[in-house]
């Protein structure tokens, strides 16, 4: 008997895995159909005991005109007239049964989430199961033909699993975990909150499907997906996900100007960087992913980043770091904040204040990060250095005048949606009537009115519970787990 | 050749000042409709220098020499009447004839609207061809024109702070006869280092005070852009016995926005100091020594005044006001809801700022003039 070849029933098991994930979209997309096809048996038998309701009516209608019939009836059956009596209240009482069972599961199958473009996730999901696919066959071959040494085939066995497969695996997992979430509303319905603030980027490119999950991410293997991290899996996070947009936004090679400005800003002949390394292409997204979440999304996602997410640590060297540092993250959403308009309100008023409280917060935070001693020196650093010698004050002014430029394709928060943000702080203040607003601004309005009056010190919790409140009654629908 | 006697004189004077009255009696109907209340008062006032020429041409057939002196000493409201209803046709000419660009419009518009919330008379709008005044006595208030159009509105805002002073009333009825901005000025004048000009000063700083709690960050801009000298006065030197430097008088402006910030709790008064006032103080005056105990006194007794017995004049219009920029920066005629004559103004510099070329103005002026007589017509 010949002895297995470790290697190759491990290849097979990954073969398998990947079979099982790319069903996964088939999987997701018929979870609703057992409730659909109860919802219709039972469906059916409404008619049914209507119809039966009608012959024991015509039924009780003859006996009451003609006695003889059912005392000949009772000689046959005992104790048949009570029963017959008692008959059309219990059928009654059966099809009310029935009608609350059928609204029911009506309930259970509209909770299941549309996946909105199932093609398009499969189209994704099978092109990098088949590159995997493609990789296990050709190390496969490799084997057979013996070309190469076993230790190098279990190297590149290693490199498939751990680099490559694993993370599509992790992503069905997170998928289709996020799906069930979603579906029995343990997410508190801030995926529909947030699905309908994504809204507002339909037409840069198609609209990812939002999902809770472990971390903060776009979708890689279903790249119509956006995983929303935890624990930001509440209202105040929901405007993180305009990080995400904004990361594929600055990945997508196709926009010549934006390509452009990477390489522009990130040159060694740039004078401003004077003479040290100059970032790098992937820094420079993050930083670009901050400034348009920023000027679509305003003061609500500077909140929610500087906030929830970012810490305000200044000790790091920027040139040993692949990705900005978050003290240089905040300052490009601050320089955002404060461009004026027409993508931005005007300094001076309300807005003017807002930022102000965001400011003196992180500003304070990044004081206390470090010991008393290095507190100036690490808010010297927050604050960047002299324009002169500063590229981000002109990377994020570049930037600013890129997205300007696509006028209402990329459509900015500008002082009209801050005036609509102070129709729903009134709202969430006095328990007023709604503002009327256009279905892609009512959720980036309703958190930025709700991020000024944390601000203002009004009780989170109670906040958040109004805010629900409310996108319960515009959705028109019963809120579902807690609050 | 019949040399005439004193009192054949006195007639000949006093025909000729009949036949002045009664042109200004012809140009006053012209000027004010009949019925009018300001017609009213100032018919009674031609009434009676008609009647004191009447009385003297009575009296100097007797005696002319005393009949002279009474008619010097009774006719001396004469020459001022004359002078108001002049100066009423004038403004009504110019507005008839739309020489001023509607600039009276708006000026009549803004002061209703700052009466009405005050709660004071009304005043009225006249124009001179000096700087702005204002007339207690007629409740009338004197706008340059020729000058600078609209963007000399703010202007007007610190003669209405003058008007203040005299009339605003303490907010408990029976404390109703005290003016708490008189107060100020008073305690303002007795201050050390106040004295030579006490009280004119006094009176100049809080109306300054006034104007920048009533408008905001806008009249300390009007005022620098449009009205400050070039050359930087040496702060402190009184340039006169009427009015304080600029230096002391931009101090006042400047401190009072800190203490709107400071009071209402609102940041943006302040931060509009350091970020727009401040350096285009610098710009215009240089470097200025810290605010004095005067202009920091009336700035914090301005402000606990106003807001204490008629917080309603308090500037909150700035969101409002941005909106109104931006649209004006867009071309959209169409005002915000809430649009008030102080908005409209602080709007229209804000898009001045940003707009420093004149070659945008005739449509952003007929937008901004268009708002204020929107405004005005919906005044009771």
């Amino acid at each position: 008997m010949t002895t297995q070849d470790l290697l190759v029933l491990r290849l097979d098991a990954l073969e398998l895995d990947i079979t099982k994930v790319l069903a996964a979209v088939t999987v997701a997309k018929d979870r609703g159909q057992l409730l659909d096809n109860a919802r219709q048996q039972v469906g059916s038998c409404r008619p049914l005991l209507r119809a039966v309701e009608g012959s024991l009516d015509k039924l009780m209608r003859a006996t009451e005109d003609e006695p003889k019939i059912l005392e000949l009836i009772s000689e046959t059956v005992h104790q048949l007239d009570r029963d017959l009596e008692d008959a059309p209240k219990t059928i009654a009482e059966v099809i009310v049964k029935v009608r609350a069972a059928f609204d029911s599961l009506g309930e259970l199958a509209s909770t299941a989430v549309a996946l909105g473009e199932p093609e398009a996730l499969q189209a994704s999901l099978k092109q990098r199961c088949d590159e995997l696919t493609r990789a296990i066959d050709k190390l496969r071959d490799d084997l057979t033909a013996q070309s190469g040494t076993r230790p190098a085939h279990w190297q590149r066995y290693r490199q498939l699993l751990n680099d490559r497969a694993r993370p599509v695996f992790a992503e069905y997992v997170d998928f289709l975990g996020g799906l069930t979430i979603r579906d029995t509303g343990l997410d508190d319905r801030i995926c529909e909150m947030t699905d309908a603030l994504l809204g507002r980027f339909t037409a840069l490119s198609r609209r990812p499907l939002p999902l809770p999950a472990r971390q903060a991410a776009l979708g890689n293997a279903l790249d119509s997906v956006v995983l929303l991290g935890f624990p930001e899996w509440s209202i105040w996070g929901i405007p993180l996900v305009g990080h995400e947009v904004g990361l594929r936004y600055a990945r997508d090679r196709n926009s010549v100007e934006l390509t452009s400005l990477i390489r522009d800003f990130s040159s060694a002949d740039n004078p401003k960087l004077g003479g040290r390394t100059p970032p790098t292409e992937t820094y420079m997204q993050d930083l670009i992913a901050d400034a348009f979440a920023t000027y679509t999304l305003g003061f609500s996602y500077a909140c929610a980043a500087m906030l929830l997410r970012l810490t305000p640590r200044a000790d790091q060297s920027r040139e040993q770091l692949s990705h900005p540092r978050d003290i240089d993250r905040a300052r490009v959403i601050m320089m955002t904040l404060g461009s004026g308009p027409p993508s931005a309100p005007s300094h001076g008023g309300s807005f003017t204040e807002a930022v102000e409280k965001l400011r003196d917060i992180w500003n304070c935070a990044v004081r206390d990060y470090v010991e008393p001693p290095d507190a100036d020196q690490a808010a010297l650093e927050a604050a960047g250095p002299p324009p002169a010698q500063d590229w981000l004050d002109d990377f994020t002014a570049a930037v600013v005048k890129h997205l300007r430029s696509f006028g209402a394709i990329i459509r900015p928060y500008d002082n009209d949606r801050w005036m609509a943000s102070d129709k729903w702080r009134i709202t969430l203040a006095d328990s007023v009537s709604r503002p009327e607003s256009d279905p892609d601004d009512v959720v980036p309005d309703l958190l930025t009115a709700a991020w000024r009056m944390r601000l203002d010190e009004v009780g989170v919790d109670r906040l958040a519970t109004d805010v629900k409140k409310q996108w319960s009654e515009l959705t028109g629908r019963r809120p579902k787990g807690r609050g | 050749m019949t040399v005439p006697d004193l009192g054949s004189v006195l007639s000949l004077r006093l025909s000729a000042e009949q036949s002045r009255l009664d042109d200004v009696r012809a140009m006053l109907s012209f000027t004010v409709p009949d019925g009018a209340t300001e017609s009213i008062s100032l018919r009674n006032r031609l009434d009676e220098a008609t009647r004191v020429v009447s009385d003297a041409r009575r009296n100097v057939a007797r005696d002319a020499m005393p009949a002279w002196e009474a008619w010097a000493e009774q006719s001396k409201d004469a020459d001022p009447l004359v002078d108001q209803i002049i100066s009423m046709l004038i403004t009504r000419l110019l507005r008839q004839s739309e020489v001023d660009h509607g600039a009276f419009e708006a000026a009549e518009a803004l002061l209703t609207e700052l009466s009405s919330a005050a709660g004071v008379p009304p005043v009225v709008i006249a124009q001179t061809q000096d700087v702005e005044s204002v007339d207690h006595l007629r409740s009338a208030v004197s706008m340059r024109f020729p000058g600078a159009r609209i963007w000399g509105l703010p202007v007007l805002v610190h003669e209405f702070g003058h008007h203040l002073v005299a009339h605003l009333r303490h907010r408990e009825l029976a404390l109703a006869d005290r003016r708490p901005l008189q107060d100020l000025v008073s305690k303002a004048a007795r201050l050390p280092g106040n004295e030579t000009f006490g009280t004119e000063h006094a009176h100049e700083l809080v109306a300054d005070a006034l104007a920048t709690v009533i408008l905001g960050p806008t009249y300390p801009i009007a005022c620098l852009c449009l009205r400050v000298p070039s050359t930087a006065d040496r702060p402190y030197v009184s340039r006169g016995s009427t009015h304080p430097a600029w230096a002391r008088r931009v101090a006042a402006m400047r401190a009072s926005l800190d203490e709107l910030s400071l009071q209402s709790g609102h940041s943006r008064f302040r931060s509009q100091r350091e970020t727009v006032i401040d350096p285009l103080t610098k710009v215009v005056l240089g470097d200025l020594d810290g605010t004095g105990d005067v202009e920091s006194l009336i700035a914090e007794g301005a402000v606990k005044a106003v807001r204490q017995h008629r917080p309603n004049l308090m500037y909150d219009g700035a969101d409002i006001a941005i909106a109104l920029a931006d649209r004006l920066a867009a071309g959209v005629t169409e005002p915000v809801d809430g649009t008030t004559v102080t908005t409209i103004i602080d709007a229209a510099w804000r898009w001045r700022l940003a707009h420093s070329q004149p070659a945008d103005d005739a449509d952003v002026v007929k937008t901004i003039v268009a708002w204020c007589k929107a405004v005005g017509d919906e005044q009771p």
